[in-house]
């Protein structure tokens, strides 16, 4: 299943963004959305460090509700 | 589970002695996603699949848009299959370019076409017409990939060809000659998902509801392998790498040849890249094809709710713990440990997992 995770953009600088998702902080490269109009406080979906999709807010939380369903049913497991 | 890698990973342990791999063993982080769609309503799940799929969206979304109208007793209208298959085969071809653009040049060595890759990115994810989307790939393809048309570089013979792959600068000829190292496992040994149509997956519909089939399909009993190299292993550029075994250069010479076809407008029929069926009340399934392979989505309605999801992937059958990454792994004898890992992460990535990995080595 190819997953990539949600996060939301908290300073921009060029093309590489710093975002956070989760208290956990990444620098993730917005060079494949060029062209797309990016500010802090924006969300993107993040594949091996690259921005590879703009969604909105409601769209990030949705992702999010699933992915912690998903980590709960696994730590219920371990 | 790292709270942001909720996708899981694999890992691959293979044990060493004196330089060969004696055995092989997959582990997979990968949660079963699809089952966190029950209960859901088909408009949920329609915009929840796209978003938690996002590598691989517009398949996933597609998939689950067919199969849930096929639950619902309706089929794709010949308009609606065809722009399916076009958008599906467009987010093919950029997964092949990240794959050939972004991922192998960084196991040979070679500079990103990251500038490169993301205006091609975006010209075939904006483009409207199966023309536009081959326009886009001629000029990336005749420009970095082959430094020759498309067309021309299709009909070389093994003569052309081979003098192509040992000169030119164009970068799908120098991925090759890094490969020339690493390319061979000494034969290939796991048979290839043959074409399928979403009617051929309905007899199989119970054993695709279970969680055992989906982490570990098989194909009348044995695991397969999916994806370019199934669909393209006739070729004539690539059949003869198959035969010698060069398991990883045919791979990606299936790649070059399936995106150089589609710059020539051979993008085969529509029910080739999508379709779906009815199995049972209430119930559909829905064949993608999509850049790693087969993608198979099974739904079950109930009382206008999901009841049921299922969802096999194309990962799950190349990494099977008897597939073609183990059985090929399995086949590595080099002279160091060095060597070893760097046959091990090219195999790997030859196949395209859509989750991060990594290859331990562990001695006897």
């Amino acid at each position: 299943m190819c997953l990539a995770i949600p996060m939301q953009i908290v300073e921009i600088n060029g093309f590489n963004a710093r975002c956070t998702a989760k208290g956990v902080s990444r620098e993730v490269s917005l060079f494949l959305l060029q062209g797309e109009p990016m500010e802090a406080g924006d969300f993107v979906m993040v594949h091996t460090g690259y921005a590879i999709q703009k969604i909105t807010g409601h769209e990030a939380r949705s992702a999010w509700e699933l992915y912690d369903e998903m980590l709960a049913a696994v730590e219920k497991r371990e | 589970m790292n709270p942001l890698s909720p996708a899981g990973g694999l890992t691959f342990r293979l044990r060493l002695q004196r330089g060969c791999v004696t055995g092989v063993e997959v582990v997979s982080t990968r949660p079963q996603a699809a089952l966190l769609l029950k209960g859901k309503t088909p408009e949920q799940a329609a915009q929840l699949v796209p978003l938690l799929f996002s590598l691989c969206g517009v398949a996933q979304g597609v998939a689950a848009q067919a199969a849930l109208q096929a639950a619902q007793g309706r089929m794709p209208e010949a308009e609606q299959q065809a722009c399916w298959a076009g958008t599906v085969r467009r987010e093919a071809s950029v997964e092949h370019l990240w794959h050939l653009m972004l991922d192998w040049p960084q196991i040979c060595g070679l500079s990103r076409l990251e500038k490169e890759y993301a205006c091609c990115r975006h010209k075939c994810l904006q483009a409207q017409t199966d023309r536009d989307h081959a326009a886009a790939l001629e000029t990336i393809m005749a420009s970095e990939l082959l430094g020759l048309p498309a067309a021309e570089w299709l009909a070389q013979d093994r003569r052309a060809w081979a003098a192509w792959r040992e000169d030119s600068p164009a970068l799908g000829a120098k991925l090759l000659r890094c490969l020339g190292g690493v390319g061979g496992v000494g034969g290939l040994t796991t048979a290839y998902l043959p074409y399928t149509i979403a009617a051929d997956w309905v007899d199989m519909e119970q054993a695709i509801r279970t969680p055992a089939f989906c982490s570990a399909p098989t194909w009348r009993g044995e695991p397969r392998e999916t994806g370019v190299l199934a669909r393209q292993c006739e070729h004539a550029l690539v059949s003869p790498l198959r035969a010698a075994g060069f398991g990883i250069e045919a791979r990606l010479t299936a790649r070059l040849v399936e995106l150089a076809r589609w710059a020539c407008g051979e993008v085969g029929q529509v029910s080739d890249w999508v379709d779906a069926a009815q199995c049972g009340q209430d119930a559909g399934l829905a064949r993608v094809e999509t850049a790693r392979g087969v993608l198979i989505h099974r739904v079950q309605m109930e009382n206008d709710a999901i009841g049921e999801y299922a969802i096999v992937a194309p990962t799950e059958w190349n990494f099977h713990p008897h597939g073609t990454f183990v059985r090929e792994a399995g086949r590595i004898a080099e002279a160091d440990d060095a060597a070893v890992l760097r046959k091990a992460q090219g195999l790997a990535l030859s196949l395209d997992p859509c989750v991060a990995y990594e290859v331990v080595l562990e001695h006897a």
